[in-house]
């Protein structure tokens, strides 16, 4: 077993950079779990959105506060320091999505039934600035009409009048059945990992398949008594126990991260999606090693097609923003089939989705095709360097 | 001989294919990865007609408010609706194939069904919660004061615009923006690479080009200045280059302040080269440790710049501002974003400022590190 163990030893040299992706991974894993644990109940009725907005109020009315209270029905108010600097970010990066100001004697010149306007920042032509629009305006416009209707109504009344007025129910009937909603923990965990996954297969696959190619070394293990093809057998034998754990690596620190994660057939399924691409992944990387020349081009390459294809596949965006364009070339990588099957096996609840075999099946075919091109380059390779 | 060493130097550079890639290659690739996959998502957050049924039936059509409501809210350049008008087991059919995100049924109150929970949906949510509440102020009113009747319905029909968008002098806040901004940004710090080399090429004990150089009849500062400047100018072609390929080939828009633009890039690889170099002087181990360090810290920066995940730039504005203010991938970005954004020149400068600041401590840095060094054997 001489070349297994050196090509583990070797990998256990470079364990430095192969783990910085496990390291990138996992930070990112522990920063998104803490902002979408609130979002995972299912749900079988109809929810209200609730956008993140900013009020300015500069008096303290019962009117205003009214207000307050039935905004939070439709929006969750975000504290904001009131400088140029912080309301223009916080718009930008869409930390707050519409910032409304009620200045001083607002309510009295309310009251007096004077013609208004408040000052408010929003995103253009921005859903969520309708959203809010038709909110703010239904408080006023119902508050209004209770005014006109009863002259000499007093301020907390008319407010308690208008705030019970819309708190009348609409009757919204849901079509569909009541389905589990996609856990997007998980959706993100699965879909994240074959970007850590790739990079680092193809890192340490490449290293490995670049030392054996040394000239000194080939020559070395040529004239030992061992036979080619025990050779060949042990490096990839050494792969794929590499490879195995980086899959078990990976996986496992899901049960470690998400501690309410349970052994359904959803994760089971999310599993064996990952182990399907793990097996891809190592044919793509026999692949790449054979090709490669030097070793100064492992992390460009690695790290090229790593992240290419989690970008147009759905990985960091989500697919339904992604252009058919960008999908149509995705789907010539086997990330775009992984990404999908995961969206549906996320999607899918307690019935089992057949679609998802048949894009498991093309991971698999991508899979396949690249171990038979990289034993057929092998092979081709090997004759050059025994003519040579 | 400052010729000499910087038309070498220059060449040596240019076969360098590694640093090559990482400073153009690299984030041209990345950079048609982000054209991609973020073209949509300005577009995603507008917001779009909702197209609505309606069931066709005897309440609707004896409901003069709402079919006089509905041809309100449809017309104009984008209207809040567009209506269709169905029977029952049609409007099922086309709300379950996605062609409209709900339907309303006349009566009181006038329901509402849907197939999700969507922003489309609680628009119409909101849309129709207004209608019903105008039938129980109604009631309300008439329950109490049937004599005021007359009067609220003169008050339904007079709706005044009270929302006034305050008046703006930031740009459009395009969200794909910054994503190039940190890419930028993250090239400029590649330069790092160039700088890390500069110094490997003037430590003896490292490389033999740098025990050759050392020996040569040559002032010392005055060999390292001048293959910095090829460094520099190899550099600022590359970023030029990067420039060229997001406004023209991706069609990036940058705003109008280009020549600003131009002078934050050179900034930035300049304090790239400055950061390289000290980097280098501090880590004594071997390149490979060097470039690691490197590749580290400016990923490192370009994540909390909001490479990846663009609020991310603005939790740490948030939350930590001195981190803020010591990242020079942060600030590099921040200044594109600044000068984009905002009308005032203040974040800008103060911004350019600190770049400024890093780069001269990088350089006393590695200045103090490498003065007057000698070798009694390597």
């Amino acid at each position: 077993m001489q070349v297994f163990k050196v090509s583990f030893k070797v990998l256990k040299r470079n364990a430095a950079s192969l783990l910085i992706y496990v390291g990138i991974f996992l930070g990112l894993s522990i920063l998104f779990a803490s902002n979408s644990s609130e979002q995972e109940q299912g749900y079988t009725s109809f929810e209200p959105i609730k956008v993140p907005i900013t009020v300015f109020v500069e008096e303290d009315t019962p009117l205003v506060q009214g207000l307050l209270t039935h905004l939070k029905k439709s929006a969750v108010l975000l504290p904001l320091e009131d400088t140029t600097n912080q309301i223009g970010d916080a718009l930008y990066f869409r930390v707050t999505t519409y910032v409304l100001r009620i200045p001083e004697g607002f309510t009295e010149a309310f009251l007096q039934g004077a013609a208004l306007s408040l000052e408010k920042e929003t995103l253009p032509d921005a859903v969520t600035s309708i959203y809010q629009d038709l909110a703010i305006e239904r408080y006023f416009h119902t508050a209004r009409l209770y005014q006109e209707a009863f002259e000499d109504l007093e301020e907390e009344e008319l407010v308690q009048l208008t705030l019970e007025t819309l708190g009348q129910e609409t009757p919204i009937t849901l079509t569909r059945e009541a389905s589990q909603r996609p856990s997007s923990y998980t959706r993100f965990y699965f879909n994240y990992m074959s970007y850590s996954l790739v990079s680092i297969l193809v890192l340490g696959t490449s290293i490995v398949m670049l030392l054996w190619k040394e000239e000194g070394l080939y020559q070395r293990t040529e004239i030992s008594p061992l036979k080619r093809s025990s050779i060949h057998l042990q490096k990839f034998l050494a792969l794929g126990v590499f490879a195995l754990l980086a899959f078990f690596l990976l996986s496992g620190a899901y049960f470690f991260l998400h501690p309410q994660a349970t052994w359904d057939q959803q994760t089971k399924l999310h599993i064996l999606n990952a182990f399907f691409l793990t097996v891809t992944s190592l044919g793509m990387s026999f692949f790449i090693g054979t090709l490669l020349k030097s070793r100064n081009a492992i992390t460009a390459v690695s790290n090229v097609v790593a992240l290419g294809p989690s970008f147009i596949s759905g990985v960091f965006v989500p697919q339904q923003f992604l252009g058919e364009g960008v999908l149509a070339i995705a789907k010539l990588t086997p990330t775009y089939y992984y990404v999908t099957a995961n969206e549906r096996i996320a999607a899918m609840g307690d019935t089992l989705d057949a679609s998802i075999w048949p894009l498991m099946g093309m991971l698999l075919l991508f899979g396949l095709v690249f171990y038979v091109l990289s034993f057929y380059l092998g092979r081709k390779e090997t004759k050059t360097i025994w003519k040579g | 001989m400052f010729r000499h060493i910087f038309s070498y130097r220059f060449k040596k550079l240019l076969r360098t294919k590694e640093m090559i890639f990482w400073t153009l290659a690299f984030p041209i690739l990345l950079s048609i990865f982000f054209h991609m996959a973020f073209q949509n998502l300005d577009a995603a957050e507008t917001f779009q007609t909702i197209p609505t049924g309606v069931l066709a039936d005897e309440a609707y059509e004896d409901h003069a408010f709402l079919k006089e409501v509905l041809l309100e809210v449809s017309k104009g350049s984008t209207p809040l609706l567009q209506v269709f008008e169905g029977s029952q087991e049609e409007l099922a059919r086309l709300l379950e194939e996605g062609t409209i995100r709900g339907y309303l049924t006349a009566g009181d109150p006038i329901s509402l069904t849907v197939r999700g929970t969507g922003m489309s949906e609680n628009i119409l949510r909101l849309f129709l919660e207004e209608l019903n509440e105008q039938a129980h102020v109604m009631k309300t009113v008439q329950e109490k004061d049937p004599a005021s009747v007359p009067r609220l319905l003169t008050a339904i029909e007079e709706s005044s615009a009270l929302l006034v968008e305050k008046e703006k002098d930031t740009a459009a806040p395009s969200q794909i923006l910054n994503y190039f901004y940190s890419l930028i940004a993250m090239a400029c710090m590649y330069g790092a690479f160039f700088g890390s080399d500069e110094i490997t090429d003037i430590e003896a004990h490292i490389s033999s080009r740098a025990a050759r150089i050392q020996v040569a009849p040559l002032h010392k500062l005055k060999a390292f200045l001048s293959s910095s400047l090829a460094s520099y100018v190899v550099l600022m072609i590359n970023t030029s280059l990067l420039l060229l390929f997001l406004r023209f080939v991706l069609g990036i828009d940058f705003g109008p302040r280009v020549g600003y633009l131009i002078l934050t890039t050179f900034m930035g690889t300049f304090t790239g080269l400055t950061f390289g170099a000290f980097i280098s002087t501090l880590v004594k181990k071997n390149e490979n440790m060097k470039s690691a360090v490197i590749v580290a810290v400016t990923m490192a920066g370009s994540f909390l710049s909001g490479m990846m995940y663009a609020p991310m730039k603005y939790i740490v504005y948030d939350k930590a501002p001195v981190v803020f203010y010591l990242n020079p991938v942060n600030l590099i970005t921040d200044s594109f974003f600044s000068l984009y954004y905002y009308s005032s020149f203040t974040r800008y400068a103060q911004n350019m400022g600190m770049l400024l600041l890093l780069s001269i401590l990088f350089s006393l840095g590695s200045y103090t590190q490498l003065r007057r060094r000698r070798y009694a054997s390597i």
